[in-house]
């Protein structure tokens, strides 16, 4: 019986969120230009659903959100277990690391910009750099925490130094990669929207800010959820593919 | 080529952290050499350096001072002639038991139908067959133990170094591991360096103790105990006296003054 009821308690509070949000809208709190009453956003987000002219713009974020994080997925990985293995990488690149980790990267928008144009190749490059940090460094620790009984039962098993680094560093320092993943996953969408808000001429960060500056605000708050919405897909996906990975894990 | 002992340790100095402000002699002057199919121990008080010299002879902690040969070669790094054993497991946690013991074998590049026989047939005495698919989480301690060691034979190393193998084990458990290691020993004739701090075990085990002073680890004694065993329980006072002398001997290292 509880667990039947158990769905209908995890969604009241969303329920809730969304009365209230009705409520002051309709009753004229704020003004329903700022905020336009949740039904009217529905009803906006429903008729672009329909239209066939929306789904380029979603294919299109979701094109770059995916190349930028799965180019910085590869590199990353790369990059983080070369600074863990090699004292020479670490010397040379690690400065480097050190000095870009605290930049923000939305602070790039306009560079990628001049370099790249405002097509899917400076967004995917702004994604790569967002989330090749994150990746690098979770890799990066992953790999120093591996167990060192772990590489010498491998060695001693007959693995040599590429298999040492392929079957023990690299699978060692998987769970640390995935949490990486996870916050670059995050990142991801933070620097889509935000470099296709500022210039571009395709995507839902487009759109929003096109709806913004032709006042349809019921549309621009149903591409922002249109945005959320995808967050939370990928994030569900993301979180079985890593237990899948980790089964392994008592 | 029966003559040359399995390991032989000569002159070892070992300092970690060399050449740094926090150096630490750990090891001075080991003299130690081991029959082919001998059993020995190493005992002596915590932080001896039992381990260091375990890992400086299986080729893991690379050394400076002195000559550690095994099989007539000098060590440089390890080697699958070496199997270790540790008392953590060391099993890759990511793969199931039956891919751990394939693991030294795919390395090997055993054709994969010969490897699954052998892998298979290792399980079987370990008895864990039917934990095949298991992953290491999923298994007592005993168990991963038994697979540990089972991945370790898989690549017939000729020398076995174990480290405190049994020491995370409950005690059933222990001296039903200990059974199996002895009988391992009998029936392969391999040449096992086995670190504990159980002298009992230790005496049980071996045919020769190895006694270190408290660091820097130097060779205090060695005791003879080939005498032949019935169990740990025994009323052979040959057993008691060995394990009376050897304990009397550790002690005195933590007289005051000792860390
Ligand atoms: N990686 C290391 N770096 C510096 N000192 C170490 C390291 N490993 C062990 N030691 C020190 O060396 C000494 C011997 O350690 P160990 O061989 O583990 O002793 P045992 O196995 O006999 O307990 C100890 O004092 C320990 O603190
Ligand atoms: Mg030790």
């Amino acid at each position: 019986m509880a667990s039947a009821l158990r769905p209908v308690w995890l969604y009241t509070p969303l329920l809730l969120l969304a009365l209230l949000w009705e409520g002051i809208s309709r009753a004229g709190v704020v003004s329903a230009y700022a905020l336009p009453p949740l039904t009217n956003v529905l009803a906006a987000w429903w008729s672009l659903l329909v239209d066939p002219s929306f789904w380029p713009h979603v294919f299109a974020s979701l094109g770059r959100g995916a190349a930028g994080l799965a180019i910085a997925l590869v590199v990353g990985v790369v990059l983080g277990v070369s600074l863990a293995w090699s004292r020479a990488v670490n010397m040379l690149l690690g400065p480097v690391v050190q000095m870009f980790y605290p930049l923000p990267k939305s602070a790039l928008i306009p560079l990628t910009i001049i370099w790249f144009g405002i097509g899917d190749e400076s967004k995917i490059f702004l994604i790569f750099l967002g989330c090749l940090l994150p990746i690098a460094t979770a890799t990066y620790n992953g790999v120093r925490g591996v167990d060192r009984n772990l590489l010498w039962s491998a060695a001693s098993l007959g693995a040599g130094r590429w298999s040492l680094i392929r079957d023990v560093a690299f699978m060692g320092a998987v769970p640390d990669i995935l949490a990486g993943l996870r916050t670059a996953l995050a990142m991801t969408f933070v620097l889509l929207v935000s470099s296709e808000l500022l210039i571009s001429n395709e995507g839902l960060g487009f759109l929003i800010r096109s709806y913004g500056d032709g006042s349809q605000y019921p549309q621009m708050f149903a591409c922002s959820m249109t945005v959320m919405a995808m967050g939370f897909a990928a994030d569900q996906a993301f979180r079985r593919l890593a237990a899948w990975l980790l089964r392994w894990r008592g | 080529m029966s003559g040359t002992p399995a390991i032989r340790v000569a002159g070892l100095r070992f300092e970690y952290g060399e050449g740094t402000r926090q150096r630490v002699l750990t090891l001075d002057g080991i003299e130690l050499s081991v029959r082919r199919g001998e059993f020995i121990s190493l005992v002596g008080p915590s932080g001896c350096g039992k381990s260091t010299l375990l890992y400086i002879i299986g080729g893991f902690v690379p050394y400076r001072v002195g000559e550690v040969v095994v099989n007539g070669a000098r060590v440089t790094g390890p080697g699958k002639d070496r199997g270790v054993v540790f008392q953590q497991f060391a099993l890759f946690p990511w793969k199931t038991v039956l891919q751990n013991v394939l693991y030294g074998l795919e390395k090997q590049r055993v054709p994969r139908a010969e490897a699954l026989d052998r892998a298979r047939g290792l399980l079987r005495t370990a008895r864990l067959d039917g934990f095949e698919n298991h992953y290491p989480s999923q298994l007592s301690g005993g168990m991963r133990q038994r697979a540990a060691i089972a991945r370790t034979l898989a690549v017939e190393p000729d020398i076995l170094l174990m480290d405190e193998p049994f020491g995370a084990l409950d005690a059933q458990t222990r001296s039903v591991m200990q059974e199996q290691l002895r009988e391992i020993w009998r029936s392969t004739g391999k040449t096992v360096v086995f670190v504990t701090h159980d002298v009992r075990e230790a005496v049980y085990l071996s045919e020769r103790v190895v006694l270190m002073t408290k660091r820097p680890g130097r060779i205090k004694e060695v005791v003879d105990t080939a005498f032949p065993k019935t169990g740990e329980m025994t009323a052979d006072p040959r057993f008691h006296e060995a394990v009376a002398h050897i304990w009397k001997s550790v002690r005195a290292e933590f007289e005051p003054g000792h860390g």
